[in-house]
């Protein structure tokens, strides 16, 4: 996807293609006739007025409160759609029944109560409704004032999911496609660098405001570094900005901008505020039974949304990759790996417990549709799962064909702490550096008819029994009849072949063929091969060599070796061997290093502690105790008294003339994500949200409110047919419809986000509620203005924000005069920029810049990266996971209510929740934080270092010292301190000073203290925490 | 609001200047206030998560009939003037008989403890709400300038001391969450040894000359305001709570009574150290702080049911004891509520089954109240002979919502807040019945 350049966008041109564009859309053909007498400035579309409306709230909260409550207790038994005979033929479960009527005429005539038929039959006049009795005069009196003032009814139809006519439209307005609005004309002409600050500047005028003056070099500078990369300027790069943007005016901020958007630090504080969407945790959380699991495996995800940051593939890519990139195509294994990461957006949600909750696999899809719905479109879909949405036009239908799209998922979540009670364990996807092809393993289903001269081979290496078990061996000793033929050698069950080695040499090799003919789940373990072990010991000193079965997931079918029950260790295979196939196995145990072939290829290796100690006693065919015998077949035994190395090893398979097997790549690492489940299927709902009780099957689908909204009102955004493809879940059908370039609310939803993280508020003031009950845009408009923009450069996150940091509005001064000020306190209409305080993570990452301890790099993996278990579990018995690290923040470590200890004084999401917007309160517990925690106190001790130690300033004198005062205030505010407060400071020295005095003989040490108290003041000023 | 900014705790901070210019411009929302007549100041809530098993400790269910049921499974006895029936397992709390009031008709919706124990804090299972802490503290306000009016000690996670909606400065002051060690629990950076306290006071002094002068710049921003003043709060808070939370100068007999520092770890039984915040919550309670809720878990005895529920009993009974005797010698119970409960109970055990496993039961379970203008000596409802469902008198979490508010003064329809598009209130959109039957 290419990208306009910028320019192009301002310009009148770009308009002629948007207006193209969307003709054929949205234009009807009078209009489209009416158009060719405009100016292309001039193009008119509709669009709605979207004004707030307080009014709106109070008829509400009196229609919920006085009147649905008595209409359902008193009427909906004979009056609603699901009455067993409807009274009166009419209804009142539903605004449409209410003015529609009935036998007897219209219910309610609006604004007048008297001449209605509902006010008449409650006053018992001429009919008596409710017929058990009449309802009190308070009760008469709300439906009159009801009525009088029009009768507000919210209700959506109960009996169908239409909203046709239901629903004010005005509060739907981001169901309604976006409309490209003439660029607004305004007084002053000068002011606007674009149509961005034109549609601002439209309402400021319309408002009575004017801008406030443009924000300073020094001001502006701040700005851009901390909104961009999450980390103040330097006091060098302030100088240089400063003397750059004297010099080049705007170009110089161009300039700037474009660096920031290349920097790797602009994908870490971008990245954060996807991860606040994204409900990004690396554990799961509290699950209501106490325990929380550690997920090991999240922090790729982290990396992922990082490396996506700064790569700007476009929102619709990045959107694509996190929803369905298990079934994207790679060009590699790297990208490969990258999709599978990213899918990890779905899994990582917190989950509860599984103990005694039938409902749990609902509960994991539940957080989907809600990171999905809420996440993407800015909607809440999730209480849709109990009921019709009480106030957006979500039924409960949309959302069982959204659950049908993820119940048809697989989610993988891993162990969830090898807890079953909170989480039964998944496998996860396996990341690899080779992408898998041409991994079709030889047809092995057949007897092998081995070369001429195998046996000449295998005694060439000298084995100390060789035995083709053709017929009644010598060397070994069956335990049972057996049959041996040419056909299909020794065949087994519920047997063995003892025998044993000459000496207790440490190494040794053995070398079979053999064939299991029992399904790799059958048992826990699907069989052991064979045991250098003492037989029958019960606590198993020796080696195990066995094929794993359904005990542990991640080894069914695989080969394994298993040192006893004292040591406790195996290492464990990749290869899955079908039944009923025959391999050859060779097991090459070096001092204490243990290597397995598989049909000549290396298939594991690795240190495993040797422990069969003195026995020479070997079992073949089942374990040293008896457990877990083979059913099948071996042939061409061979045991070495010695290590065989890998050449021998090669050779010997290779002289038997059997295809050589495939190795599959090695994993290298594991992430959470999603897969396809192998049968997809519609599901029914859950009455009441509960797998009890359930009701019609749904069929997969996406949410129908754009289909009913009534079409001579506005041109649908149309789905379309939705159909899930044969065999599929439905994702990669949701994430097209989603990315759709004229999807009514992706695009919005996330330009909204962008705008809010820059302008400290959004154009929708709830940037994760775009339905009835949030904020309205202050500028739709401008809304759909930059949507359109955002799709139409194919989904740029870096390209909107370099957009709107560089329009006049980002650039204004954070200070206004009062009287601007008290006419709008809340900076609706944006004459000023809002000041805003540093978050959690670039307090952290500011504090630990000036004092030069920050590591800018990435950090590699996570705390708990090897660590499955419980957090702080028992209860009493708190471990602290979390690692000092001077990484950006956002590599720390994220564990779900046990945040890190350095962030979680300043509004950290608890990543339950989908956070939009994080919360910014002011609290004690955020002072104390500053007054007295390890790492602002040893933060300031560094500092206070720093200074004192640094080669070019070790003076004592008055002059060191306000020198050292002046580099103070360079590294934290970026700027020289005023006279008056250089002399405050000296004075504050002094009295530090002389106050330590008192306990503090040693002058060097005093300093050094008086100093590092001086340093930690200035971490704790506002100038420090607040950017302008 | 967009920005939740608020200033501090409680009342306290509504009663600065500053916070009253905010409010003049839709600042911190303040609440109705009390409303009708005062019979308790401030709640504490021993809070026995894990679902307590009412017949074995406050609902006697002998057998009856021929055929064994369930019922309880262990022995009680009748105590005090009252003849409040208690097991044997709290002879501590049995001698308070004459001071509780037992409701033993309580039943909520759901035997699942993740929504059953929201319900019981925010009166809402499935979605962040206000705690019931959090609404009294907006009701209220704090008693005292220098501590947060609602402290939540050993809580398991956020949700249960949140404010969620309501202004943050409502929200709980968690002491131990996580499954931190309770014995050595306090609050996050109260205190620091790096200066002596007059020097973090100049050290506070040449920051807030700064803070003003850079205000003073960016006039009319009522944020750098209030972190000025939360700035002084906390300042003052690390005076006054570490001397709350240190109990060194309790007498040893104090300490030996609450049984501080005595950590059973049996089974389910968690150490809690439940002596320290019982001996904690009545030094709140002292301090003017509003609302102060405890934690012991472990009462989900699903296995080795006799074996757990002793070490539960034994945890909390002498301290739970010692709380309502000291609130009683200095004056507090009078206008104390102690609430005693969990999110729901357990079934009976069946006499000579040869089980020792209970599950969960939401359809009737046991609180107690006391002090706080409640009745004393007084049991309220009844279970049936099974103790397997209320029949009479029963109370919903929301009818014990409204009645904690009632005796707080507060009008349960009247403390709400408007949020999303409709009005919120502690007890829900059901109706919640006062249980008046219960007020002294």
């Amino acid at each position: 996807m290419g990208h306009p350049p910028v320019s192009c966008l301002l310009s009148p041109l770009f308009f002629r293609w948007v207006f193209v564009v969307f003709r054929s859309r949205i234009l009807t053909t009078t209009r489209l006739r009416k158009l060719s007498t405009q100016a292309l400035w001039g193009m008119v579309a509709f669009h709605a007025s979207m004004g707030f409306s307080e009014s709106v709230n109070e008829q509400l909260n009196f229609f919920e409160k006085k009147i649905r409550p008595v209409l359902v207790e008193h009427c909906y038994e004979c009056h609603a759609s699901e009455s067993k005979e409807v009274g009166g033929k009419f209804l009142l479960d539903s605004r449409a029944g209410v003015r529609a009527g009935g036998e007897s005429g219209a219910v309610i005539v609006s604004g007048k109560p008297d001449d209605s038929l509902l006010m008449q039959a409650l006053r018992y006049d001429g009919m008596e409704m409710p017929p058990k009795g009449k309802l009190p005069e308070t009760v008469l009196n709300d439906f009159a004032k009801w009525i009088a003032q029009g009768a507000f009814d919210p209700r959506t139809e109960s009996s169908s999911n239409s909203v046709q006519g239901t629903q004010d439209l005005d509060s739907l307005w981001s169901f309604q496609p976006r409309t490209v609005s003439p660029v607004p004309l305004v007084v002053d002409q000068a002011w606007p660098r674009g149509p961005l600050d034109q549609f601002v500047l439209a309402r400021m005028e319309a408002a009575g405001l004017k801008p406030a003056k443009d924000a300073s070099s020094r001001v502006l500078v701040r700005r851009l570094y901390v909104d961009l990369t999450g980390l103040p300027p330097t006091m060098e790069q302030v100088a240089s900005f400063v003397q750059d943007h004297q010099r080049e005016g705007t170009r110089a901020v161009e300039k700037l901008v474009d660096r920031l958007l290349a920097e790797s630090q602009f994908g870490i504080r971008w990245g954060r505020h996807w991860l606040d969407v994204a409900r990004y945790g690396e554990s799961n959380g509290d699950d209501g039974l106490g325990r929380n699991a550690t997920f090991p495996h999240a922090w790729r995800y982290r990396d992922y949304v990082i490396n996506a940051m700064n790569r700007d593939p476009g929102y619709d890519q990045f959107l694509r990759e996190q929803l369905v990139g298990d079934l994207l195509k790679a060009k590699d294994a790297q990208e490969r790996n990258r999709y599978l990461v990213a899918t990890g957006f779905l899994a990582l949600g917190s989950k509860p417990a599984s103990a005694m909750n039938a409902n749990f696999a609902m509960d994991v899809v539940d957080d989907q549709i809600n990171v999905v719905s809420t996440g993407i479109l800015g909607l809440s879909v999730a209480c849709a799962r109990c009921h019709d949405h009480k106030h957006d036009p979500i039924p409960t239908r949309d959302y069982y064909a959204l659950a049908g799209i993820f119940s048809s998922t697989q989610t993988l979540y891993g162990a969830a702490g090898n807890e079953k009670l909170t989480a039964p364990p998944t496998e996860l996807h396996e990341l690899r550096s080779k992408l898998v092809v041409d991994q079709i393993q030889p047809d092995r289903s057949k007897t092998p008819v081995f070369a001429e001269g195998y046996t000449e081979i295998i005694e060439e290496l000298h084995p100390v029994i060789s035995e083709s078990l053709t017929e009644h061996p010598k060397e070994l000793k069956p335990e049972s009849k057996l049959s041996f033929s040419n056909a299909d050698f020794a065949t087994v069950k519920e047997t063995a072949l003892h025998g044993e080695f000459p000496g207790e040499a440490e190494s040794y090799s053995v070398s079979f063929w053999f064939r299991n003919t029992l399904k790799n789940d059958a048992r826990p373990i699907t069989t052991y091969l064979f045991s250098r072990a003492k037989l029958g010991d019960k606590t198993l000193p020796g080696d195990h060599l066995g094929i794993g079965g359904k005990h542990e997931k991640a080894v069914t079918g695989k080969l394994f070796v298993f040192n006893g029950n004292d040591k406790k260790k195996s290492i464990k295979g990749a290869t899955v061997i079908p039944p009923n196939s025959w391999n050859h196995v060779v097991l090459v145990r070096r001092g204490e290093i243990v290597e397995v072939y598989l049909n000549g290829q290396l298939e594991l290796e690795g240190e495993l502690e040797s422990t069969f100690g003195e026995s020479r006693e070997f079992s073949l065919a089942r374990r040293s105790d008896k457990f877990a015998p083979l059913q099948g077949n071996v042939g061409k035994f061979a045991t070495y008294e010695r290590a065989l190395d890998r050449e021998s090893v090669l050779r010997l398979h290779a002289a038997s003339g059997q295809p050589k097997g495939i190795i599959p790549t090695p994993v290298d690492g594991y992430a959470m994500g999603v897969r396809e489940k192998s049968k997809p299927a519609d599901i029914e709902i859950h009455i009441n949200g509960d797998g009890a009780k359930k009701g019609d099957a749904v069929a997969r689908g996406v949410l129908t409110a754009y289909e009913t909204l009534p079409a001579d009102v506005t041109p649908r955004f149309l789905q379309g047919s939705f159909e899930v493809s044969e065999g599929s879940s439905g994702r990669s059908e949701l994430v097209e419809w989603l990315i759709r370039d004229e999807h009514p609310h992706t695009s919005r939803v996330m330009v909204n986000r962008i705008w809010m993280h820059l302008m400290g508020r959004g154009i929708v003031a709830t940037p994760d509620d775009f339905g009835v009950y949030g904020a309205r845009p202050t500028h739709p408009e401008l809304l759909d203005y930059l949507a359109e923009v955002f799709v139409r450069r194919g989904w740029s996150v870096k390209q909107m924000i370099r957009q709107i940091v560089l329009s006049r509005t980002y650039q204004l001064a954070s200070h206004h005069d009062s009287d601007s000020l008290a006419a709008d306190p809340d900076n609706l209409w944006m004459a000023r920029h809002q000041r805003r305080r540093l978050d959690a993570e670039s307090l952290r990452d500011s504090i630990l810049q000036v004092t030069g301890t920050l590591d800018y790099s990435p950090q590699r993996g996570s705390a708990i990266e090897k660590i499955d278990t419980l957090i702080n579990w028992p209860p009493g018995e708190a471990t602290n996971l979390h690692r000092e690290s001077n990484h950006r923040s956002i590599y720390l470590c994220m564990l779900r209510h046990a945040p890190p200890p350095e962030l979680v004084a300043f509004d950290l999401p608890d990543a339950v929740g989908i956070t939009g917007q994080r919360e910014i309160t002011t609290l004690p517990t955020q002072a104390l934080f500053l007054l007295n925690s390890d790492f602002v106190v040893s933060q300031a001790r560094i500092h206070a270092g720093n200074l004192l130690e640094s080669a070019n300033n070790k003076g004592h004198g008055p002059a060191a010292e306000e020198a050292r005062v002046r580099r103070v205030f360079q590294t934290c505010f970026q700027r020289l301190p005023t006279e008056v407060e250089l002399q405050q400071s000296m004075d504050y020295l002094v009295a530090i000073d002389a106050h330590l005095k008192k306990t503090e003989r040693d002058a060097g040490k005093r300093r050094y203290r008086v100093w590092q108290n001086f340093c930690q003041a200035m971490l704790m000023t506002n100038e420090f925490r607040y950017v302008d | 609001m967009l920005q939740s900014a608020s200033c501090g705790f409680g009342y306290l901070a509504l009663q600065s200047a500053l916070c009253q210019a905010a409010d003049q411009v839709g600042g911190t929302p303040k609440s109705p206030g009390p409303a009708g007549s005062v019979r308790a100041k401030r709640v504490i809530f021993l809070c026995m998560s894990g679902g307590p098993a009412q017949m074995d400790t406050f609902d006697y269910k002998p057998q009856t009939g021929d055929k064994k049921h369930p019922g309880s499974a262990v022995a009680f006895q009748q105590y005090g003037e009252s003849g409040l029936w208690i097991s044997e397992l709290l002879p501590e709390t049995a001698k308070h008989a004459d001071r509780l009031c037992v409701i033993n008709g309580m039943h909520a919706d759901t035997g699942n403890h993740a929504q059953s124990f929201l319900q019981l804090h925010t009166g809402e299972r499935l979605r962040k709400r206000p705690s019931m802490g959090s609404w009294i503290s907006y009701g209220l306000g704090s008693e005292n300038d220098n501590l947060p009016s609602f402290i939540s000690l050993n809580a398991a996670k956020p949700s249960v001391y949140s404010s969620a909606f309501l202004p943050t400065e409502y929200a709980g002051t968690p002491i131990g969450t996580n499954g931190e060690n309770m014995s050595a629990a306090t609050i996050r950076d109260i205190a620091g040894d790096h200066l002596p306290s007059a020097l973090k006071r100049q050290q506070l002094d040449f920051v807030q000359q700064m803070n003003h002068r850079h205000a003073l710049e960016r006039s009319g921003d009522q944020h750098l305001e209030g972190v000025i003043e939360s700035m002084e709060l906390a300042f003052r808070m690390q005076s006054a709570a570490p001397e709350l939370l240190d109990l060194s100068n309790e007498t040893e007999a104090t300490l030996q009574r609450y049984r501080v520092g005595k950590k059973l770890s049996i089974g389910t039984c968690r150490p809690t150290d439940f002596g320290r915040q019982c001996l904690l919550a009545r030094r709140f309670a002292e301090a003017g702080v509003r609302f102060i809720e405890l934690n012991h878990g472990g009462w989900d005895q699903h296995k080795n049911h006799r074996r757990d529920l002793k070490a539960n009993c034994e945890t909390t009974d002498a301290p739970i004891a010692a709380l309502l005797e000291d609130l009683t010698a200095r004056g507090l119970m009078d206008d104390t509520l102690v609430v005693w409960g969990g999110e729901f109970g357990r079934p009976g055990l069946t006499p000579d089954d040869g089980k020792d496993e209970t599950g969960h039961n939401a359809k009737g379970f046991t609180f107690w109240l006391a002090g706080g203008g409640v009745k004393s000596g007084y049991v309220h409802g009844k279970t049936s002979e099974t103790g397997a469902k209320a029949v009479e008198g029963k109370v919903h979490f929301r009818d014990l919502h409204a009645t904690i508010l009632n005796l707080l003064g507060l009008d349960h329809r009247a403390l709400n807040f408007q949020h999303e598009g409709r009005l919120h209130q502690l007890t829900g959109p059901e109706e919640a019945k006062v249980v008046t039957d219960l007020f002294a």
